[in-house]
């Protein structure tokens, strides 16, 4: 279905992006660089079959979905401590702050736990407003969404957030409050 | 974000040219100066990682690792039913006595859908202008859309099987877990059928608990049993 050329172009295309997405959320070069070859595996596997998006859309949808799973397998098979190099990857230039990295890293350990079960679009769409801070305006134009979609999954996600809390007695310190605050 | 009017994933999409014409000509006519920053930062970026990359190479490894994700592909479709036959009887009869001691035979369903176990899930498959029925012809190209009827909260997988054997995660695409279903049965997003020849037999698979996507995989091909507490509805459609 995709010749060897054309898998080329669409690495060069949209590797950079996509190892910028897993690198900011496993925090990890070479894992990241791993996430990406494995996003681009099961979209090929898929058979690029998929009508309601473009390649960009569906490849970073893998790209997130697999980090997150990433890092629930990091947990699950060793408690290991999620990476405190994992970088913001938006916000124009904040890297640099210490509260800004802790928080992150913070929404990070609260969505790997919180996220579990939902779809891989909704999963998409809580990691961009929850960790990367983008308003629900930002997230309908970059992911080609309407505004009140993009609100329906995140309204899902706090649904599904009390639901786990009420189920396992997990208090979430950080995904409630997001770094956005468009309303 | 101080004087950015486009995000970063905006930014991203417009250097692979899969940004929207209308976002790409605001994107033209609106972007700040901290936009226009970032994006030649972004550009820069990208071509830093691509020289630190050989991409033919990876490319082979994308398409190796592809390979593993469809393990049908590469087998004969007949050689499935030489080896596994044993398997399968032996399968089939547990599944017989199961549905047995747990309850009655369930109600003849109405034809549309095929399910394995008990009532727990019924797959329908919505085509563009019409609900297909099990059976059905369809032509490549046609958009479909899956839904997934029961009242049991829990968790699902759409998979597919096409004409050359070769398996696809539907739903949630791409993934090895099966995900959370809630009141909302018709699932987001639609696919198209390509031109494979051959029957596609989509499958929807149910459990109330979380469960690994590989562990039914067997099951929809033909060569092992699904595990306990999974149940299974099963739609072909012919095209031609």
């Amino acid at each position: 279905m995709h010749g060897a050329g054309s898998v080329a172009e669409l690495y060069r295309k949209h590797a950079p992006a996509l190892h910028r997405r897993c690198l900011g959320i496993v925090g990890n070069s070479d894992d990241a660089r791993d996430l990406v070859q494995e996003t681009f595996a099961r979209y090929l596997a898929a058979g690029s079959r998929f009508a309601e998006a473009t390649p960009f859309a569906v490849l970073y949808r893998i790209a997130t979905n697999a980090s997150i799973d990433r890092l629930r397998r990091r947990k699950t098979a060793s408690e290991d401590e999620l990476d405190d190099n994992a970088a913001p990857t938006d916000g124009g230039g904040s890297g640099a702050d210490p509260n800004h990295t802790a928080r992150r890293v913070d929404a990070l350990h609260d969505l790997v736990f919180l996220t579990r079960g939902l779809s891989e679009e909704e999963v998409t769409v809580a990691v961009l407003h929850h960790l990367d801070g983008y308003t629900q305006d930002g997230i309908a134009e970059s992911l080609d969404l309407s505004r009140r979609t993009v609100g329906k999954m995140l309204a899902k996600f706090e649904e599904h957030l009390k639901k786990r809390a009420a189920r396992t007695g997990f208090t979430a310190p950080t995904a409630p409050t997001g770094m956005a605050n468009d309303g | 974000m101080a004087d950015r009017r486009f995000t970063d994933l905006e930014l991203e999409r417009s250097l692979a040219g899969d940004l929207s014409p209308a976002r790409a000509a605001a994107l033209a006519a609106e972007a700040t100066a901290a936009d226009q920053a970032r994006l030649a930062e972004l550009e820069r970026e990208h071509a830093e990682y691509l020289r630190g990359i050989d991409v033919e190479a990876e490319v082979r490894r994308i398409e190796q690792r592809a390979e593993r994700h469809r393990p049908e592909a590469r087998r004969p479709w007949w050689l499935r039913w030489l080896l596994p036959i044993g398997t399968l009887a032996a399968a089939a009869a547990a599944l017989v006595v199961f549905l047995q001691s747990k309850k009655p035979a369930p109600p003849a369903n109405d034809g549309d859908d095929f399910q394995t176990k008990g009532d727990d899930i019924s797959l329908v498959i919505h085509g563009e202008a019409r609900q297909l029925a099990n059976g059905d012809t369809v032509t490549p190209g046609t958009k479909i859309m899956f839904e997934a009827q029961g009242g049991k909260p829990g968790f699902i997988a759409i998979v597919g099987i096409d004409g050359s054997r070769a398996t696809t995660v539907y739903y949630p695409f791409g993934a090895r877990e099966a995900t959370a279903i809630g009141k909302d049965r018709l699932l987001p997003g639609a696919i198209q059928l390509d031109a494979t020849p051959g029957d596609e037999t989509f499958f929807a698979v149910f459990s109330a608990r979380p469960f690994p996507i590989d562990t039914v995989l067997p099951a929809v091909t033909g060569t092992g049993a699904l595990p306990p507490g999974i149940a299974m509805s099963r739609v072909i459609l012919h095209k031609k």
